[in-house]
C-alpha cells in the first residue's frame, strides 16, 4: 500500500496541474462538452478560447466541482474534483464570469469572510492588491463598479496563494484600463509564485499576451491545443491566383478554412510546410502563390468558418 | 518596449527583436544586466514564461549570457550582433516590400526608384534642422 | 463554521428584527389593550397574569409566521440574491453551508419560544395564579405546527428562486397537509390519540429532510 501511496505522491507533485481525460457533459440529448481531454503542465498558462456556447464555462465548472460530470475525469493537482472539492478549493483561486458576491458587506468583511476559510491566507498579498487596484476596503459591495467588483474577486481569488488559478471570462465586458489592471494583478500573481493558470477569453490579444498554451473549443470539442507561439509559426494564409475559368482540384488535408472569389483562392492552413506549397502548386491550375503568417483572431475566425461550412 | 499582442508575430519574437533593437542602440551596453524576467514581464503584461523564452533566444543567438542568480548580461559582442539581428529585420521587411511589388508586377527599375524616394524622404527630413 | 454563521446571522437580521419586534408587539398590544378597558386605572397583577398569559399565545401564533419566514430566507435568499456561486466556490462544504444556515434558524426560534416560555411560564404566576385560568398551547400540537411550517418552507426555499415564492409555496404545503390530516383523523374509526400534531410533526421533519437533501445535491445554474 506505502509503494501506491509514494506512487500517487510523486505523480501529484510533478504531474500537470490540471488533467481533463475524456470529459463530457450533456444538457438533454446535446452535448457541451464531448470526450475532452487536454492537461495543463504546473506553472503553464492556458488561454481557453471558442465561440459563445463552445462548452468553455461548462468545463470550468465543472472543473470547480459546481456541475456534475457525465463522463471522463477532472484531476486537478492530482486530485480528483468529484472527490476532492474541499481540499481542491484550498490550494486553487476561481474567478467567476459574473463576480456576484454578498452586496450587503464592506470590502474588509468580505475580506474577512473569505479568509476565514483559507489556512495559507497571506495578509501581505490582499493588502498590496488593495493598494495596487486602489481600492477603499470600508466601501460596500452594492457600491462598486463591474471594474472594481471583478478587482475584488481577483483580489480574493488570490490571496490564500493559489496554486492553480481558474479565470472563467474575467474580463468580459470591463474597459480597456480595468483589463490592464486586471492583468497586471494577475501577472504579478503568476510571476510572485510559480501558478498555473487557466483561463477562458474572447479577447484574443489578451490571450496572446498571457497564455503559454492555448486551447480552443468548439461545440464542446477540442480543434486544437498547443502552444501559442508554435500556432503562429506553424499556420499560414495561403493566397493563390487560379488560371482563369478553373477551380481548385487539390486541397490540403490541413486546410483549416478557404474561399475562391473570382481568380483568389485563400487558404488557411495549419501547418503549412514547403512541401504542402509545393503540393498546392502542382496539382493544382494556379499562376502564383502567396504565403503570410496569420494571427490568433483571424486564426480563431477561420476555424470557426472552417467548422460551421463543414456539415 | 511595447508589445502588440494582435501582431500575428510570436510575443517572445517580438521582445527578441525588441530587446536587440535596445542593445544595438546602445540602451543595453555590452557588461550591463538587462531588466529581471518578472519586472520585464509585469512591465510588458506578458506572461513571465514568454519572457524567458525570448531570454533563452537572446542566448542562444549569442546578444547576451546568463549568470546564475545573477541575471542577463549583454555579451561583449552583443553590440554587434544586435547590429546584425537588427540587419536581417530590416533586411526581412524589404523582402515583404518586395514581394509586395512582386505581385504588382513592378519592375526593378520602378522598385529602385521607389527605394531612392523613401530613402530620400526620411534623410532630407532628419537632416533639415 | 463562525464566519458561516455570522454571514447567515446577518442575511436574516431583518427577519431576526421583524420576530423580536413581533414578540413585544403581542404583549403590548394585549396589555394596552386591557389597559384601555380599565381605564384610568391601571390593572392589577391578576389581570396582568392573565394578559401575559393570552399574549404568549398570540404571541405564539405569530412566531409560527416568523419560523415559516426564516425557513423561506434560508436557501433561497442566496439565490435570490446571487450570492450562491461565490459560496460554492469557496472550500465549505454544502452540509457545512447548509448547518450553518439551519443553526441560524434554530437559535432564534428557540429564544423566541423561550421569551414566551418564559412569559407564560415564569412571569405570569409570579404576578398571580389568576392566569393558569386561561387556556394554554398544547405543546405537541404547537411544536408539529412549527416544525410543520418550518419544514415546508425550508423545502420551498430549496427548491425556488425567491423566498417569496418559498413562503407562499410552503404554506400552501402546509394547509395541504394539515387538511389532509383532518380529513384522516375524521374518518378513520379506530382510536389514534395526538394524530394530527404527530402527523405534523412527521411530514414538517420530512418536507425539511427532502429539501435539505435535494439542496446538497442540486446543481445550481
Amino acid at each position: 500500500m506505502s509503494t501506491i501511496k509514494g506512487e500517487t505522491i510523486a505523480t501529484e507533485a510533478n504531474g500537470p496541474a490540471i488533467e481533463l481525460e475524456g470529459l463530457t457533459k450533456h444538457y438533454g440529448g446535446t452535448a457541451a462538452v464531448e470526450n475532452l481531454t487536454l492537461a495543463v503542465p504546473r506553472g503553464t498558462t492556458l488561454g481557453l478560447i471558442g465561440p459563445n456556447g463552445a462548452g468553455k464555462s461548462t468545463t470550468i465548472k465543472m472543473l470547480m466541482g459546481m456541475l456534475t460530470i457525465d463522463a471522463g475525469r477532472a484531476r486537478i493537482l492530482g486530485l480528483d474534483v468529484s472527490e476532492n472539492m474541499p481540499a481542491i478549493k484550498q490550494r486553487i483561486g476561481y474567478v467567476p464570469e459574473l463576480h456576484q458576491t454578498y452586496r450587503w458587506m464592506r470590502i474588509s468583511e468580505l475580506i474577512g469572510f473569505t479568509r476565514s476559510f483559507y489556512k495559507t491566507w497571506n495578509d501581505d498579498v490582499c493588502d498590496s492588491l488593495l493598494d495596487l487596484f486602489g481600492l477603499d476596503r470600508r466601501k460596500k459591495v452594492k457600491q462598486l463598479s463591474k471594474g472594481m467588483l471583478t478587482k475584488v474577486s481577483l483580489l480574493l481569488a488570490v490571496s490564500h496563494e493559489p496554486e492553480v488559478l481558474i479565470l472563467d471570462e474575467p474580463m468580459s465586458g470591463l474597459d480597456p484600463l480595468v483589463r490592464e489592471e486586471f492583468l497586471d494583478g494577475v501577472l504579478r500573481v503568476v510571476c510572485e509564485r510559480q501558478c498555473t493558470v487557466l483561463f477562458s477569453s474572447h479577447a484574443l490579444g489578451d490571450v496572446q499576451r498571457m497564455a503559454d498554451n492555448v486551447a480552443m473549443l468548439y461545440d464542446g470539442k477540442l480543434l486544437v491545443h498547443c502552444p501559442v507561439d508554435e500556432l503562429l509559426s506553424s499556420a499560414k494564409r495561403v493566397r493563390a491566383v487560379l488560371r482563369d475559368g478553373v477551380l481548385p482540384r487539390w486541397q490540403p488535408p490541413e486546410t483549416i478554412w478557404q474561399q475562391v472569389q473570382r481568380r483568389e483562392w485563400l487558404l488557411t492552413v495549419n501547418p503549412c510546410s514547403p512541401a504542402l506549397l509545393d503540393q498546392l502548386q502542382a496539382e493544382n491550375p494556379v499562376e502564383h502563390v502567396e504565403v503570410n503568417s496569420v494571427g490568433l483572431e483571424d486564426l480563431f475566425k477561420d476555424y470557426v468558418k472552417g467548422r460551421r461550412g463543414t456539415p | 518596449m511595447k508589445i502588440d499582442p494582435n501582431n500575428h508575430v510570436p510575443i517572445f519574437l517580438q521582445i527578441v527583436e525588441q530587446i536587440a533593437a535596445s542593445i544595438a542602440a546602445g540602451v543595453f551596453r555590452p557588461g550591463e544586466s538587462l531588466p529581471a524576467q518578472r519586472s520585464l514581464a509585469v512591465s510588458l503584461g506578458v506572461n513571465p514564461n514568454t519572457v524567458q523564452k525570448a531570454l533563452d533566444e537572446l542566448e542562444r543567438r549569442g546578444l547576451v549570457v546568463s549568470r546564475r542568480g545573477v541575471g542577463m548580461f549583454v555579451t561583449d559582442r552583443g553590440n554587434e550582433s544586435a547590429l546584425t539581428q537588427t540587419e536581417e529585420v530590416v533586411a526581412e521587411a524589404f523582402r515583404r516590400g518586395l514581394i509586395a511589388a512582386r505581385e504588382s508586377n513592378l519592375t526593378g527599375a520602378r522598385m529602385m526608384k521607389i527605394f531612392e524616394n523613401v530613402l530620400l524622404e526620411m534623410y532630407e527630413s532628419r537632416e533639415t534642422p | 463554521m463562525k464566519a458561516l454563521l455570522w454571514k447567515d446571522f446577518r442575511i436574516n437580521l431583518p427577519v431576526i428584527i421583524t420576530g423580536l419586534l413581533l414578540w413585544f408587539a403581542a404583549y403590548a398590544a394585549i396589555g394596552l389593550n386591557v389597559w384601555l378597558q380599565t381605564w384610568p386605572v391601571f390593572p392589577g397583577r391578576g389581570q396582568w397574569s392573565e394578559v401575559i398569559q393570552i399574549a404568549s399565545v398570540g404571541g405564539r401564533a405569530l412566531l409560527t409566521i416568523v419560523v415559516g419566514v426564516l425557513g423561506a430566507n434560508a436557501i433561497a435568499s442566496e439565490r435570490a440574491e446571487r450570492s450562491t456561486e461565490f459560496l460554492f466556490s469557496l472550500p465549505p462544504t454544502r452540509l457545512k453551508i447548509l448547518t450553518s444556515k439551519f443553526l441560524v434558524a434554530l437559535t432564534t426560534t428557540i429564544l423566541l419560544w423561550l421569551g414566551h416560555q418564559f412569559m407564560s411560564d415564569v412571569v405570569s404566576p409570579w404576578l398571580s395564579a389568576n392566569g393558569a385560568s386561561v387556556n394554554r398551547v398544547p405543546l405537541l400540537g404547537y411544536t408539529g405546527g412549527l416544525v410543520l411550517i418550518f419544514g415546508s418552507t425550508w423545502l420551498g426555499s430549496a427548491r425556488l428562486s425567491s423566498p417569496a415564492f418559498a413562503l407562499g409555496g410552503g404554506i400552501a404545503l402546509c394547509v395541504a397537509v394539515i387538511s389532509v390530516l383532518f380529513e384522516i383523523s375524521r374518518r378513520v374509526t379506530w382510536p389514534v390519540p395526538d394524530l394530527v400534531p404527530i402527523g405534523m410533526l412527521v411530514a414538517g421533519i420530512t418536507a425539511f429532510l427532502v429539501g435539505s437533501i435535494y439542496y446538497l445535491r442540486r446543481i445550481e445554474p
